[in-house]
């Protein structure tokens, strides 16, 4: 195993920071096309709402404009390289989650929570019986911390 | 200052406080322990658990994680040579090859004593230096905060991470996340999209869970599943004598002035810290070669630096309310969260918060050494927990936690979200740390630019004619521009020397760990 999980990729930032940099020039016009229609400030001389969202929406142009260049110039067109495995794993990952959120207000959130931990226990290699059991528990304790000792209100049917 | 710090024992020893306390050691050595969590993620999932609690007790419970998991992550380090979390990398130096040679017990020792006395000579800084720069900051108005939160952002940008660029693309994503909602000053609803769960603004609590505990989910999911780390062996139970220790005192102070000092800067953080300590401590050795094959003082250094840029850290967090870190940013928010604006008048008009605070570091620390020394061999036991096992209860928590924030499903979307957004910034090398200093100092930024704008009636000069304002921001955009124009200059060399071939572009996360960033 190594010290820490891999945090960055190794290789094809470049491309990456071409597509990332375009995708923030795009945000930044859209954020300067947005604030357009925002009222002037109410006091004479001072900035209104529109005033920071544009300077940030200029700065980042600058910015994504500059990791564009850079990646111009670099002209490594490696493609980033990700492990099939840990891409499936944590689309998985994503999808379950997505699935909790959509479940948990029209079902029951605590049921709902077993149903993903033990989902995402299992998928991550873990047994079902202890998935089942680990899951089940952990519920429990986060319904009594939270529901019955800080009175939180969940989407609930118990 | 002793004084101060019997006030503040007197105000944070309550049986509560004291449980909490405890809770929060026992936490963070877990969270610190555990490789791929760090405090800063203790810290957000924790959060949740202190909505409920008055501000005291829930700071007192933080700051005895924050603490004692800079002390948890050398036991990875020592036992397995595995760095629990980031500041442990220079723990590993030394701390393994003695655990190696059959002193695990001792290096274990030498680690948690040098760590609560780093602890405290940092809590004595920041009892020391709290009042002078409270009152020096009295007189800030808003063209210097402006310019101490461009400042603040700027130096985080430029210093975490692995390039210049990617520090502010990052700080500004985290600016542009705090615009939306409605306009303080105007009421008016800004990139909202109609959608009214947004009029309120990007939370902050979900947001943090989502950067920095969803997101190290995702990481730990990539990072792949190998189980926990058995410990083989058995753990002796042999520390260090009185003599040595004694013999680590120069060490220990010299290191816990580095780790105030370091800690106290915007973006150093303590792993920083520990590095510059544990080189100090070799340049500073008569027998430096001993240094990476078990020297005591190797382990000394970092681990008592680390736990002094705790306090370090603590200074322009609440004298200023800037956090210089990850972690700070989320204490930052824990203690918003709870009504309590850090800055120079939290000294004057909560003296008691501050004076708890104080006490709840010294508790900390006693606390910290009675579970670190009591514990050592559960702690052992739970570097072994499978990450099959420990991932999907992270994002139990962080779930929970979201929705406890407001009673809403929409921060639980909000979460994932950033959650989703924080783990492809890490994955492109974007840190993610000055996304959240941003998104936690951009109404202070944006308030006093419109304020300061607003006094001088638009006249933008008002920042440049301000001397602190004009220090400040000469000093943004120097440290801004040096590193860009720096690069570009070697690349033009290099680019020279090559005879015309096209620079090649400096290979990304050389060493740097763009996640990690400050704790």
């Amino acid at each position: 195993m190594s010290t820490f999980p891999r945090i960055a990729l190794a290789r094809g930032t470049n491309r990456a920071d071409l597509v990332i940099g375009g995708l923030l020039i795009v945000l930044g016009l859209a954020v300067l096309v947005s604030v357009r229609s925002y009222p002037p400030s109410m006091t004479p001389g001072a900035p209104g709402p529109a005033a920071f969202p544009s300077l940030i929406a200029g700065l980042l142009l600058l910015v994504a404009g500059g990791l564009v260049r850079s990646a111009l110039v670099a002209r490594d067109w490696t493609p980033p390289q990700l492990d099939p495995s840990a891409v499936k794993r944590n689309v998985a990952t994503l999808l379950l989650l997505v699935g909790f959120v959509l479940l948990a207000e029209k079902t029951d959130f605590f049921v709902s929570m077993i149903l993903l931990v033990s989902c995402l226990m299992i998928l991550l290699g873990e047994k079902a019986s202890t998935a089942l059991v680990v899951s089940v528990l952990f519920a429990a304790f986060l319904y009594v911390l939270f529901l019955r000792v800080f009175g939180v209100s969940f989407p609930t049917r118990f | 200052m002793v004084e101060n710090l019997l006030v503040g024992l007197q105000a944070a020893m309550t049986w509560g406080n004291f449980t909490l306390i405890v809770l929060g050691t026992v936490m963070g050595v877990l969270v610190g322990v555990m490789p791929g969590l760090s405090s800063t993620v203790g810290l957000a999932i924790v959060l949740p658990f202190t909505f409920v609690m008055d501000p005291v007790p829930a700071m007192l419970m933080m700051v005895a994680l924050y603490m004692s998991a800079e002390y948890g992550g050398s036991i990875t380090a020592i036992v397995l040579g595995i760095p629990g979390t980031p500041p442990a990398v220079s723990t590993v130096f030394d701390g393994y090859p003695l655990s190696r040679q059959g002193q695990t017990g001792k290096a274990l020792g030498v680690s948690i004593l040098s760590s609560a006395a780093g602890g405290l000579l940092g809590t004595m800084v920041l009892v020391l230096a709290l009042g002078p720069i409270s009152r020096f900051s009295l007189a800030f108005g808003p063209p210097e905060y402006f310019a101490l939160g461009v400042f603040g952002l700027v130096i985080v940008g430029n210093l975490i991470g692995e390039s210049v660029l990617k520090g502010f693309a990052s700080v500004l994503i985290g600016l542009l996340c705090f615009v939306v909602g409605m306009d303080v000053l105007s009421g008016y609803p800004r990139l909202t999209f109609g959608h009214a769960e947004l009029l309120d603004g990007i939370h902050l609590v979900p947001a943090m869970i989502g950067f920095f505990a969803i997101a190290e989910a995702f990481r730990l999911v990539d990072g792949g599943l190998g189980g926990g780390q058995r410990v083989t062996g058995r753990i002796s139970g042999e520390l260090p004598t009185l003599r040595e220790m004694r013999s680590l005192l120069p060490t220990i102070v010299r290191s816990s002035a580095i780790g105030s000092g370091v800690g106290a800067v915007p973006g150093a953080g303590a792993t920083v810290a520990s590095l510059i300590a544990w080189n100090e401590a070799r340049r500073a050795s008569k027998t430096p070669e001993r240094f990476g094959n078990g020297a005591l003082e190797g382990i000394a250094a970092p681990e008592s630096a680390n736990n002094a840029s705790v306090g370090g850290a603590m200074v322009p967090l609440l004298t200023l309310g800037i956090p210089g870190s990850g972690s700070t940013a989320v204490l930052l928010g824990g203690l918003m969260m709870h009504g309590v604006n850090p800055g120079p008048l939290l000294v004057v008009e909560q003296p008691q918060l501050i004076y708890a605070i104080y006490g709840g570091f010294v508790l900390s620390i006693l606390s910290m050494l009675a579970v670190g020394l009591l514990g050592i061999p559960l702690w052992v036991k739970v570097i072994s927990i499978r990450k099959s096992l420990l991932i999907p209860m992270v994002l139990g928590i962080s779930i929970v936690g979201s929705y406890a924030y407001a009673n809403n499903m929409f921060d639980v979307a909000l979460a994932l979200g950033f959650g989703l957004l924080g783990y492809l910034m890490l994955l492109f090398g974007y840190p993610l740390v000055p996304a959240v200093l941003a998104l936690v100092l951009g109404p202070m930024v944006e308030s006093n630019y419109r304020r300061a704008l607003s006094l001088s009636a638009g006249d933008h000069s008002v920042f440049l004619t301000n001397p602190i304002s004009l220090v400040l921001l000469v000093l943004a955009a120097s440290s801004f521009a040096v590193p860009i124009v720096r690069r570009s200059l070697r690349l033009r060399r290099k680019g020279r020397e090559g005879g015309g071939d096209p620079p090649s572009a400096p290979s990304p996360g050389d060493g740097a760990d763009p996640g990690a960033g400050p704790e």
